[in-house]
């Protein structure tokens, strides 16, 4: 199931690129969401190979180079990790920001992994702004989501329509 | 798993999807993975050259350090021989020097002698060696002069070398008289550094430091040279003085001789 979600927020996140889409669609990572869940919810089962699979993936699927962003990813869930480890809030707000640290950590990381190849684009400041915001929005989002409690919501809506 | 083992793992990891991506990124019409294995490659090509040449290098100096050692060996050999012909010849020159010096001082006998060098002494026996033999027309009995004086006599000789008897010898003699020819007597050798005068007569008026020449009575020696300045005289119950002299000669330092074959062709030995 988890593998099929994530294969799905690649496609999202290629879909995000797609043309006519506003041109900073692209600095949303949408997989962020899948690096930053098991840190709060201290999920140790794959990790950080789920990382990398995301990472490896959005290379094949959006990079001329396959390797750096699985570095990048990897790094990422490392840090969110880590910080996960030392605070202690769960909130939405503690999801916004480990997806923003999350996103800032792949966008310098995967430069980083470029420079020696030679191939690294500049890093812009809007990318540093906008990626981290929007990535943090999406994965508070996320976080906010599931403090509501929709899947629980769901299932005793449905168990009562069954009776 | 422990935190170190996740570390290593990531950090290899990484490794590995730097190296997969270095292959696919093209750098120059090669794969930036084939840079980075030369950039490694080139220390180790440049220490293998390196080694070769100072290899090569070793080898060239240790040839040229043989080279050079029997080079270094065949100098020292010329120096040697140099530095000996550089003996020789400075004996040379001190030889013609002291002959000059020699010929100057002798110059009524000087012209007609044949200058020779002591080659050999040995003075607790008396004798010496000259380089000049019967081949320079030298005979028995040639007298031997130096600057100073009196050296002795031929006693032995063969072709290219003679042996002197010299005046110390306790078989020597020579005729002496004072400058003045007032006193006379006999010099005799007492195999020691110093002569005795002998037959000085009593009433004889000689004083310490008086030199004595040769009187030219012996038939040997040509009279007028000097033979030995008197050190010591003492009275005895005979009827002569007894009189000890010093050589003239240093003949303890003496390098060049004259020898005067002319006087002794020149004199019978019958008169003598």
């Amino acid at each position: 199931m988890t593998l099929l979600l994530i294969t799905v927020s690649l496609l999202v996140q290629r879909i995000l690129g797609w043309p006519g889409l506003p041109a900073a669609a692209p600095l949303l990572l949408v997989p962020m969401v899948w690096v930053v869940a098991p840190s709060m919810l201290r999920h140790e089962r794959g990790f950080p190979a789920l990382a990398l699979l995301i990472g490896v993936g959005l290379d094949v699927l959006l990079e001329p180079v396959v390797g750096p962003g699985g570095v990048a990813w990897t790094a990422a869930a490392l840090a969110c990790r880590g910080l996960a480890s030392v605070v202690a809030d769960r909130s939405p707000r503690a999801w916004l920001a480990l997806g923003a640290v999350g996103a800032l950590v792949v966008l310098v990381v995967h430069r980083l992994a470029l420079l020696p190849l030679g191939a690294a684009p500049p890093l812009r400041w809007t990318e540093l702004v906008l990626g981290p915001l929007l990535t943090g929005c999406w994965c508070g989002l996320a976080g906010w989501g599931r403090a509501l409690g929709i899947t629980e919501r769901w299932r005793s809506y449905r168990a009562r329509r069954l009776r | 798993m422990t935190k170190n083992r996740l570390l290593v793992q990531v950090l290899l990891t990484w490794l590995l999807l730097e190296v997969v991506a270095a292959a696919q990124v093209r750098q120059d019409g090669d794969p930036v993975l084939w840079h980075w294995l030369r950039a490694l490659g080139r220390p180790i090509v440049g220490v293998s050259s390196w080694m070769q040449n100072a290899s090569g290098d070793l080898a060239t100096g240790l040839a040229d350090t043989l080279v050079l050692s029997e080079e270094v060996q065949t100098l020292r050999e010329e120096l040697s021989i140099a530095q000996a012909r550089v003996v020789l010849l400075e004996e040379q020159v001190e030889t013609l020097g002291a002959a000059q010096e020699l010929s100057s001082t002798l110059r009524g006998v000087g012209h007609r002698g044949v200058v020779g060098r002591c080659i050999y002494r040995d003075l607790v026996q008396g004798r010496l060696e000259v380089d000049a033999g019967s081949a320079d027309g030298i005979l028995p009995d040639t007298p031997v002069l130096a600057a100073d004086g009196v050296v002795g006599r031929v006693v032995a000789l063969d072709a290219h070398r003679s042996w002197v008897e010299a005046i110390t010898h306790p078989a020597a003699a020579a005729a002496v008289q004072t400058d003045d020819a007032t006193v006379a007597g006999i010099a005799t050798g007492t195999g020691e550094r110093h002569l005795r005068v002998q037959f000085v007569i009593r009433r004889a008026q000689v004083l310490r430091g008086t030199m004595l020449v040769t009187s030219g009575a012996d038939g040997i020696y040509p009279p007028g040279l000097p033979v030995a300045r008197i050190t010591s005289i003492r009275e005895t119950d005979d009827p002569f003085l007894d009189v000890l002299a010093a050589p003239a000669v240093d003949l303890v330092n003496l390098r060049v001789v004259l020898l005067i074959p002319s006087v002794v062709s020149a004199t019978p030995r019958a008169a003598r």
